[in-house]
């Protein structure tokens, strides 16, 4: 895996991401020989952690359907 | 748990929604979308309704579920005919379930981190932001985005390449910077 399109001009540089560096990020690794791309996996880290918190409460009506849900069905 | 879902089981509704609420709220909040709790809610009542006639593994139910908060999403850009308000994650945060109350330090952290990846998302286009957020914060695959999206997959594959383009970019930019400053 390689990074294309640095031409050491910092970040207006064009920076062209191979799929395959692109799915290594997604899977919140930093790809191989790939330091430069650190920060956006950091970044991706967090994105990830803002559903790693607890369940917002439930509006009344939500809650209601979720207490008024018909018994199981027999045979459980 | 779906097939439990399906026969109306109030125990494995309330599992799925305290295992994909925060995810579905999370994808609402980085789409700017205003009151992402309620909206979240909206979304899980359509759950509700609808999973009784839903065919399919715990994959398609997930897929299913994020095409739902598409919709909404959607609906909610409509109504408002703006730009997403990249401001309601942070001004929001994530919430508190009654009788717990997290370290006031915890919930200070938590909001600077917050505050900056709603900055940098608001760096991307609306699509580049939506595949984004359902890749990392809904974990769903090329496929199942382009199917939530009803996109193709190539399409999506290159709005995720452009959105990690440009937040490489930004966070150069944001490094460079700190870096003048410091």
């Amino acid at each position: 895996m390689k990074l294309r399109g640095d031409d050491g001009r910092g970040w207006r540089v064009r920076q062209q991401l191979d799929d395959a560096v692109v799915e290594e990020l997604l899977a919140a690794r930093t790809p191989a020989g790939a330091d430069e791309v650190a920060r956006t996996s950091a970044f991706l880290e967090e994105l990830r952690g803002l559903a790693q918190g607890p369940p917002p409460p439930p509006s009344a009506a939500l809650s209601k359907m979720l207490g008024a849900a018909p018994a199981p069905s027999a045979g459980r | 748990m779906i097939e439990a879902a399906r026969r109306h089981d109030p125990w494995a509704f309330t599992r799925l929604y305290q295992s994909l609420a925060p995810a579905v709220d999370a994808h609402l909040r980085a789409q700017g979308v205003r009151e992402a709790e309620d909206v979240t809610s909206h979304v899980f009542l359509a759950v509700l309704s609808g999973c009784s006639s839903l065919h399919g593994d715990e994959t398609q139910f997930r897929r299913w579920v994020f095409t739902i908060a598409h919709r909404r999403i959607v609906d909610s850009r409509r109504s408002d005919g703006r730009r997403p308000n990249v401001g309601s994650l942070a001004a929001s945060g994530p919430a508190v379930p009654p009788g717990r109350s997290p370290a006031a330090e915890d919930d200070a952290l938590r909001d600077l981190g917050t505050e900056r990846v709603c900055r940098l998302l608001s760096a991307l286009s609306t699509d580049q932001r939506c595949v984004l957020a359902l890749r990392v914060v809904a974990d769903l695959s090329v496929e199942d985005v382009a199917i939530a999206l009803d996109k193709p997959p190539g399409a999506v594959k290159a709005l995720q390449r452009r959105a990690l383009a440009a937040l490489r970019r930004r966070l150069s930019q944001e490094g460079d910077d700190g870096e003048a400053q410091g």
